[in-house]
């Protein structure tokens, strides 16, 4: 007996010294590894800075392509009061609009969660300012505000709409148990947000906030076009005007700093504070709703799209009177309607229209589905081939937060001005989120259900056909939703810019022209239509998702 | 019902207020009325550059406040419709070409030029000197880069010198150098002083200019515009007048002090703009081509003179703008000041 347990105690013992060893060994191996990962990332980035280095110094900088990182290094550390000075003009207004875009956002998606009727009114209000072109806001913006308000009003615009969808998915995932569980105590509406909304809301908050900082850059650059005397745009269009390669390319880098910082910072608190994980792009769609039967399903949609509309009607009067823009630059929508159809030149001005949109979205689709492609084809590739993953992530990051107003020149550099630099653009601004959220829709799949394939010996192929793509289809969605406004946007800049065709140039030469009518009716035509693309991709995802994905609809 | 209603009242209160408080976080305040100067704003066309360099000088030298006026100058840029913004009464006079003014009126605005910064239009054909374009007819099987904003203005150059439109292959660009640096294009549109200036820092060589103003395409540019109500009322026409006068002065002295004018944009008005002192000289040089002419030697610099109105109405009446005429210019302000200088 006695022996027995004395045998027993130093068995167990030997276990725990066992066990402690092992830890010990997995801990220092571990930290082998991550050293290991960390020097291997050393030695690509140092691999491509050479790369780049010799290439500039051979061929790119004479071509008038690219500046050599040295040359940049080296502008940067002379002219440093120059570049720290715009960089505090242009990151204080990006700090505002940031703020006061995600502020309003998150306010919103609480008041859209809590009162479900508004959300079915407003959020194509919503969308409609996320699809609005800069390209005609800005001008706008210029003639209601002073300079300043302009420029913060343009930021918090291109933040609001991501931390809003951000803000609503991540309030609703809590929906069901958590919250039926709150509501059968008898707790109240406010106090289901609190305990159970608002804290499941964060990880899907802060990626929102993680997003819009390079939204907030970009915006607050912008907002230098309209006229400024300081400022990150300021030296990047004086910086064009003289072809000063080191300027230009400095201000690349500087202005992706300034996006990858706050970026990393709120990746980093996104996991700190809620480390259950969750983003954006692995939350349902937001569309999901109870399946009503017969006449109801078709009417009640029906009901509310025209609600939204006439809201959407409504803001545009509205804004054109609360801030009495004055008549020469304000048009009505009884104005544009006039302008595509009654007045004399109402065919010339469709057709003129319905050319530039074409070549739009020749533009806009064309990069889109490259990008979509290749994002996903990429993302599969990291995690079947994580030595591929390594080498690309660290340009992956810096581009997925490059504001693409800093892009667009760089790309003309380097590709001219065709057909090709536009798509490269628009592919782009699809590519980076896209595989940034497939990979992390990937990364998600159970590992139960991996375990599942490998006991059943299924090929890595069948694994990822399977189950790990199925399981990425929301995330891959979600993606492809949000960037169809986004591939617009950058093709109508890259038009302006870079191709002068297209309705990105169809609107800039309408200003030029004092032509506010052909302004206006151009904007609304391209934000209809893409809000009309949108819709596309989210009624495919319904589809699909409800097909092969039903976990993930309503 | 009555629930939902309460509800959405709190929720447009809330928004309300959210819209309030931030506008009150980026407003700047406005309110410092009262007895001091009289405020003019002046909106320029573009970012600070030499190109504006004679109001720098005005309000640096002090001529603005010997006419007893405080004036902001509004920097423009790639995107600001400088007429709109007289039009719409955020300026009190604005820069701009006289083709915009007439488009701008032709759309409903109202707009009065008063005086003519450039005697020249400064828009002209750059091309590389080892293939140089010297007059309208070398564009013949030439691929020419125009910038989105300035389609028009080529269209009618070609219409005016007798050359046929599919002769030409016309490139989409932006507004820099670099296509005809790269030679994607063999030409290209440029304004007289910005575009040639880069091109030589870019390649080291001198581009060749031809003045689309030598063949038929002659506006006045940099004009000042204001409101046609401005000039009605009599204090703010006063404040128009004095305003000239302290801008002419400011803007000869550029001609007489060109390295001065240059060194006060580099050194102050555009420090932050991180423009090169020397490229701002060589636009500065070039820039006194557009500012005088046998015009501004007789009757000093800003002049329009009634053959200039009418070489205008011409170029613009070519241009396919509708309903342009002398009324959009007057004089009377000029012929004021014409002793000062």
């Amino acid at each position: 007996m006695r022996s027995a347990t004395l045998t027993e105690s130093l068995a167990l013992s030997e276990t725990s010294r066992i066990i402690d060893d092992e830890r010990r060994r997995v801990r220092l191996r571990a930290r082998r590894t991550s050293l290991r990962r960390a020097a291997v990332l050393v030695v690509i980035v140092v691999a491509l800075l050479v790369v780049w280095q010799l290439a500039a110094d051979l061929a790119l900088t004479r071509l008038g392509v690219a500046a050599s990182p040295l040359s940049i290094v080296r502008s940067i550390v002379d002219d440093a009061g120059l570049y720290l000075n715009a960089t505090a003009v242009t990151g204080w207004v990006a700090v505002r609009g940031w703020v006061i875009g995600n502020a309003v956002a998150i306010l919103v998606a609480v008041l859209f969660v809590q009162i479900p009727a508004l959300e079915s009114l407003f959020l194509r209000l919503a969308l409609v300012l996320f699809c609005l072109p800069l390209v005609a806001v800005n001008p706008i913006l210029q003639l209601t505000f002073p300079a300043d308000t302009a420029r913060v009003v343009l930021t918090a615009l291109s933040v609001f709409f991501t931390t809003l969808v951000g803000a609503i998915l991540g309030l609703r995932s809590a929906d069901g148990g958590p919250l039926t569980m709150v509501r059968a105590w008898g707790g109240s509406g406010v106090a289901g947000l609190r305990f159970v909304r608002l804290p499941s809301s964060i990880p899907a908050v802060m990626t929102g906030l993680q997003v819009g900082a390079a939204a907030a850059v970009l915006g607050a650059i912008f907002g230098e076009f309209i006229g400024a005397t300081r400022g990150i745009g300021v030296l990047l269009i004086n910086g064009l005007m003289g072809l000063q390669l080191d300027r230009i390319w400095s201000i690349a880098v500087i202005a992706t700093i300034m996006a990858a910082v706050p970026y990393a910072l709120f990746g980093y608190l996104r996991d700190r504070l809620a480390p259950w994980g969750a983003s954006i792009s692995t939350a349902a769609p937001a569309a999901g709703r109870r399946a009503s039967r017969g006449a109801t399903r078709v009417l009640r949609p029906l009901a509310w799209a025209a609600g939204s509309v006439v809201i959407v009607l409504a803001a545009w009067w509205a804004y054109l009177a609360a801030f009495d823009v004055s008549s020469f630059v304000g048009k009505s929508p009884t104005d544009v309607l006039a302008y595509l159809t009654s007045v004399d030149d109402a065919g010339e001005n469709r057709a003129a229209i319905a050319g530039a949109l074409g070549t739009t979205l020749l533009h806009g689709g064309i990069g889109y589905i490259a990008g979509l492609t290749v994002g996903v084809t990429a993302a599969v590739l990291f995690v079947q081939f994580p030595v591929v993953e390594r080498i690309v992530t660290p340009v992956a990051v810096a581009f997925r937060t490059v504001p693409i107003i800093v892009i667009i020149p760089v790309l003309i550099l380097a590709l001219g001005r065709g057909l090709g630099a536009v798509v490269a653009i628009t592919a782009i601004v699809t590519f980076f989120p896209t595989l940034a959220n497939t990979q992390s829709g990937l990364a998600r799949v159970p590992i139960d259900g991996i375990n599942l394939m490998r006991s059943y010996d299924a090929s890595r192929w069948t694994t990822l056909w399977r189950l790990q793509l199925p399981y990425t289809l929301p995330a891959i969605f979600a993606s492809a939703r949000i960037a169809v406004p986004s591939a617009l946007l950058a093709a109508t800049l890259a038009e302006w810019l870079a191709t002068g065709d297209g309705l990105g140039h169809y609107i800039v030469g309408s200003r030029a022209e004092s032509d506010y009518a052909g302004l206006w009716a151009g904007a609304a035509v391209l934000t209809v239509v893409s809000l009309i693309a949108y819709s596309v991709v989210s009624l495919v995802e319904r589809r699909v998702l409800s097909t092969y994905s039903p976990t993930h609809v309503s | 019902m009555t629930n939902t209603a309460r509800a959405m009242t709190r929720v447009a209160g809330v928004i309300g207020l959210a819209l309030a408080a931030s506008l009150a976080l980026t407003a700047c305040s406005t309110d410092d009325a009262g007895e001091g100067p009289d405020k003019l704003t002046l909106q320029t066309s573009w970012l600070p550059s030499v190109q504006f360099s004679g109001s720098y000088i005005a309000d640096d030298a002090g001529y603005y406040e010997d006419e007893d006026l405080d004036v902001s100058i509004l920097p423009g840029g790639p995107d600001v419709a400088n007429d709109a913004v007289v039009a719409a009464g955020n300026a009190d006079i604005g820069l701009t070409n006289a083709d915009n003014v007439a488009r701008a009126n032709a759309e409903g605005a109202d707009l009065v030029i008063v005086a003519a910064g450039f005697q020249k239009q400064p828009f002209a054909i750059l091309s590389a000197p080892d293939d140089p374009l010297n007059k309208p007819k070398d564009l013949i099987g030439k691929r020419i880069g125009v910038p989105s904003a300035d389609t028009a203005l080529l269209d009618t150059f070609l219409e005016l010198n007798d050359i046929d439109k599919s002769d030409v292959t016309v490139v989409p660009v932006g507004f820099d150098v670099a296509p005809l640096v790269s030679g994607e294009v063999d030409g290209l549109v440029a304004f007289y002083t910005e575009q040639p200036t880069a091109y030589t820092a870019a390649t080291g060589e001198k581009g060749v200019t031809m003045l689309v103003g030598d063949y038929g395409l002659d506006v006045y540019a940099q004009v000042y515009v204001v409101r046609r109500e401005t000039l009605d009322d009599p204090d703010a026409r006063d404040r128009i007048t004095r305003f000239l006068k302290a801008e002419k002065k400011g803007w000869g002295d550029v001609v007489d002090d060109v390295q001065h004018a240059v060194d006060l944009t580099v050194e102050t008005y555009a420090k932050d703009g991180g423009l090169s002192a020397e490229q701002q000289l060589a636009q500065a040089t070039l820039q006194l081509d557009l500012l005088t002419s046998p015009d501004t030697e007789k009757h000093g610099l800003f002049w329009i003179s009634d053959d200039g109105i009418k070489r205008n109405i011409a170029t613009i009446t070519a241009l396919g703008i509708s309903g342009a005429d002398a009324s959009m210019f007057d004089t009377s302000i000029l012929e004021s000041l014409a002793d000062t200088k």
